[in-house]
């Protein structure tokens, strides 16, 4: 074993570095995936914005100031070069710095998507070990089915299947937006349930829980139904090794078996997976948010690319690819975190 | 898992059996539900009462009724006869989407197992690369570069779901390719195209057939997705995903326009997962329970 | 003779398979006294740790159950407890106060991701009325005294931080943490090297004379059966094939099976070019497909057609204490 705090060190370190390099490695590759997407692919950028009648003159003039005449090579690095400055070009709608208008939408789905996986987190673990716990029985056949409804259901219509119930026929949740028309919240993070508390609103507070339960209950439905099924995979894996059998040889309750040395095993690979669900949630809400009428990163993408606003959907998705990488970066080390054979060694 | 108790004369039972009768019930679920909807696709025209275009102010938004089964919509079309017609394009959306996506990344995946060196690199580095993306954001963002359509959704939900059959096509050939009748094949001169094709290819069928179906449901779910942000199919084409779009609009006064379509897709759905699930589980048992 | 501490009688266990229900231990009977040790030899699937599992109440069940026979354990409160037949309840309070197990594998018996420390609290926990303190104290003192190093330090340590020798140290303080009154080795030391080995095995016996606690000791190597025991039982596929106090099993061997398994101990000075061990040829049958007569006459040198075929031999007694199942122990000459 030797010294093994002085080799943990330089292993931790080199894994880092490691990490961030296979970071930069895809961000590049998304940059370049979405630049030639963009720039490059159908369609002229120049014909787009002078559309059909512009003269031959006027389209070399714009291409020209683009700097569309350029090699794609020169192009590309102009594009790099700006991004790094922070410069994702102007919103064609909003007239707005493009990055400003991705700023202001993305709390909106933070908020969501933490929601939908604190939802998802507190039902779908309780249910997979309540399954794992006899294998085959009732329960675990009626559960299991239940998730497969789960991750079998189109969102869009489950949350509009809520919104008619719970907001139209029994009118006891709202039908959409995130605050009722003229009520402001001050912003101070952007996402509205945080920023009541933080000024102090109570009243703002309970109003903008109950805009928020049915868009995430809808949001958590699939993530919920897979943490479900992982959760119980995992535990049954679990339940297998010799450890547990240890732990019975002991004289421990069969409950406690379970909850100490079971589910806390299997928590390690289950709290990657609820992890990996939210870089998922945060690019995947735009169908919740198009159904609950909330301005998302999302809704803004889809309303962007409708609209042909370029720069906006450039930088919505460099933005929304830049947080997947890097929450599932997280994701990756907190497992270190949770393992102390990774954690020590 | 063991209750740690050994009780004397307590019944002996089959591990999961109860499991098992549900996998037998699920897989004839999931198969009876695709080739209901893959029979109504055939027998479309015959069974949809009217024609799904038809428009009919005087019945517009009507509820479902003996004349209009599942109501009609703001324009008086028969919701029944547009769910019907929906099945066309669900399935074309799988042959086109979930095909294009299962052509291309096996013929990448046999070419980044079998020849390595830099097309192997430079073939997985691009799949890890669209793996790293998240799914609907890289669906938007060639939706957006192709430009809105149901074509053009199709492709990109089959660009999607292109890198994971090229991983696995690949693992596939890593592992055939260690087996001795490959190496067999190759003393005797059998030239690399035919050994892909002739060892490969059957050795590969069960998982791929396991990943196209449980493809297909996603499949189906997607297209309709990016139809409801007005991404896919336009209208007036009878898409579930438009359809549902048109519901919304009307949600509160007419709830069987966005009901039944939804409950179309949910059904189809359904189908292919239980399918696939029952394929995974016949072809490799261990992976249940 | 000291008094009896467990007596198992026509054990059976049988477990589900695809065709119906396969004995994997048909009608063991043994016992065990207090401060003596018993070792249950026989190679993989002769039915030794199906055995043990049994006596501590931990057979899978689904797919597995005693089907059959008695296991008198004499438990501290005087009583004597039928353990093939209590509720869950009464054998969780046995398991690891009084009976306790210790594993083959540390490094996989041991929960990864709690330190060795907790993993003696726990037990000790589960049947003393100790607070936190007071059970690490004594978790540290039972390191300490199975002569691990600085266990004021490793007491915090997880398992993949000790050596192989240290883990299984660890788990033989896990399990004696409560002093039990029987203790089951399923071959603790096949995982270790021939050093640690002989260092683990001194330490259980000394622990043994301490405790004056029965041992039923697992293994498949008669070698360090020798070491340890005072009896021997010899297991195949799923039966006693012979049992006897020690020095008869390697003095006055009557069981062809046993025969060969002493050919394949290794011993000191072996000549290294005299070529491989000799070792029985053929592999243990496949319970559910025993072959008719004698479970072992496939393999068997002496084997007699008809004699050794055609019906399963008896378990006969040789002498007091001495029982073996072959139908030609008379008049074969092993010894």
């Amino acid at each position: 074993m030797g010294t093994p705090a002085l080799q943990g060190e330089s292993r931790v370190t080199r894994y880092l570095a490691n990490r961030l390099v296979q970071l930069l490695l895809v961000l590049t590759g998304i940059s370049v995936i979405v630049f030639f997407t963009m720039h490059v692919l159908p369609g002229d950028v120049a014909t787009m914005l002078l559309g059909e009648r512009a003269t031959q003159a006027q389209l070399i003039d714009l291409r020209h100031q683009l700097g569309l005449d350029q090699p794609v090579v020169v192009q590309y690095l102009d594009f790099v070069r700006q991004m790094l400055h922070g410069d994702f070009g102007t919103s064609l709608r909003s007239s707005r710095p493009a990055l400003s208008d991705v700023w202001v939408a993305f709390p909106v789905t933070l908020q969501l998507s933490l929601a939908s996986l604190a939802i998802a987190t507190a039902l779908g673990v309780p249910i997979g070990v309540v399954a794992a716990t006899r294998p085959g029985g009732i329960l675990d056949n009626v559960l299991m089915t239940a998730t497969l409804f789960g991750v079998s259901m189109p969102i869009f219509w489950l949350g509009l299947m809520l919104l008619l119930v719970f907001g139209g026929w029994l009118g006891w949740l709202p039908i959409g937006g995130l605050m009722p028309t003229g009520v402001d919240v001050p912003r101070v993070t952007g996402m509205t349930v945080l920023d009541s508390l933080l000024s102090g609103r109570p009243d703002l507070f309970v109003e903008s829980v109950t805009y928020l339960i049915l868009p995430a209950v809808t949001l958590a439905t699939v993530p919920l139904a897979m943490i479900a099924r992982i959760t119980r995979s995992e535990m049954l894996a679990m339940a297998s090794l010799d450890h547990v059998r240890t732990a019975r040889a002991k004289g421990m309750p069969e409950r406690r078996v379970i909850l100490r040395h079971i589910l806390r095993n299997a928590m390690i690979p289950v709290i990657t997976v609820i992890g990996l669900q939210l870089g998922l949630l945060l690019s995947g809400a735009v169908l919740t948010e198009t159904i609950f009428a909330l301005p998302g990163l999302g809704r803004l993408m889809v309303d962007s690319i409708l609209s042909r606003d370029y720069p906006v959907v450039q930088a919505g998705a460099l933005f929304v690819a830049l947080v997947f990488v890097v929450v599932n970066l997280a994701v990756d080390l907190t497992y270190g975190l949770l393992d102390p054979r990774i954690r020590r060694a | 898992m063991s209750t740690g108790t050994a009780l004397v004369g307590a019944p002996l039972r089959r591990p999961a059996g109860g499991l098992r009768a549900l996998r037998r019930t699920s897989a004839k679920v999931g198969l009876a539900l695709t080739l209901l909807f893959l029979l109504i696709m055939l027998v479309a025209p015959l069974v949809a009462p009217y024609d799904p275009y038809d428009q009919d102010l005087s019945s517009a938004l009507s509820p479902p009724s003996a004349v209009h089964w599942l109501g009609a919509d703001q324009y008086g079309r028969d919701m029944l006869s547009r769910v019907i017609y929906g099945t066309r394009t669900a399935f074309l959306a799988v042959l086109v989407a979930d095909g294009l996506a299962l052509v291309v990344g096996c013929a990448m995946g046999l070419v980044a197992g079998f020849f390595g060196g830099w097309a192997e690199a430079v073939i997985m580095r691009l799949v890890d690369m669209l793996l790293a993306f998240p799914y609907l954001l890289l669906a938007l963002i060639i939706v957006a570069a192709l430009g809105p359509g149901l074509t053009n959704s199709m492709i990109a939900i089959g660009i999607v779901y292109t890198p994971q059959y090229a991983r696995l096509i690949r693992g596939q050939v890593l592992a055939v390719r260690q087996a001795d009748y490959v190496r067999a094949a190759r003393a005797l001169g059998a030239s690399r195209l035919r050994q892909m094709l002739r060892h490969v290819l059957p050795n590969s069928f069960p998982p791929i057939l396991v990943m196209a179906t449980l493809q297909a449901g996603s499949v189906v779910v997607e297209t309709a997705g990016l139809s409801f942000l007005g991404l896919g199919a336009q209208p007036p084409s009878p898409d579930w995903g438009a359809l549902l779009a048109d519901g919304q609009s009307y949600f509160l006064t007419a709830w069987w326009i966005a009901t039944f379509p939804g409950l179309a897709i949910f059904l189809l759905v359904l189908g292919f997962n239980l399918l696939g699930d029952a394929l995974r589980d016949h072809f490799d048992p261990r992976r249940g329970a | 003779m000291s008094q009896p501490l467990l007596e198992v009688r026509d054990l059976r266990v049988e477990f589900a398979g695809d065709a119906g229900p396969v004995e994997a231990v048909s009608g063991v009977s043994f016992e065990v006294r207090r401060g003596e040790t018993l070792v249950i030899v026989g190679e993989s699937g002769s039915g030794k740790s199906v055995t043990s599992l049994a006596v501590m109440g931990l057979i899978p069940t689904p797919p597995g159950r005693i089907a059959g026979g008695e296991i008198l354990f004499h438990a501290r409160d005087g009583k004597v407890r039928d353990l093939a037949k209590e509720g869950p309840r009464a054998l969780q309070r046995l398991r690891g106060a009084e009976i306790a197990m210790i594993f083959q594998e540390p490094m996989s018996a041991l929960n990864p991701v709690y330190t060795v420390g907790e993993q003696i609290v726990e037990t000790l926990r589960l049947h003393e009325p100790l607070g936190r303190r007071a059970a690490r104290a004594r978790a540290i003192d039972m390191l300490e005294a199975l002569g691990v190093p600085d266990p004021g330090r490793r007491v915090d340590a997880y398992p993949h931080e000790l050596s192989g020798g240290l883990r299984q140290r660890a788990m033989i303080a896990m399990a004696l943490s409560c002093r039990p009154s029987l203790l089951i080795a399923d071959e603790p030391t096949t995982a270790l090297d021939v050093t640690v080995q002989a260092q683990i095995l001194a330490l259980i016996r000394k622990l043994q004379g301490e405790l004056s606690m029965g041992v039923i000791f697992i293994t498949h190597n008669l070698g360090v059966a020798a070491e340890i025991a005072d009896r021997i039982l010899v297991m195949y596929a799923g039966q006693t094939v012979e049992a006897a106090a020690t020095r008869d099993i390697f003095e006055r061997t009557r069981m062809p099976y046993t025969k060969g398994l002493l050919g394949s101990i290794p011993r000191l000075g072996m000549d290294r070019d005299a070529g491989p061990l000799p070792i029985i040829p053929g592999s243990v049958p496949r319970l559910g497909n025993l072959p008719r007569g004698c479970a072992f006459h496939p393999r068997c040198a002496h084997m007699r057609p008809q004699v050794c075929t055609d019906r399963r031999p008896d378990l006969d007694k040789v002498e007091a204490g001495h029982v073996v199942r072959c139908a030609r122990w008379r008049e074969l000459e092993l010894t």
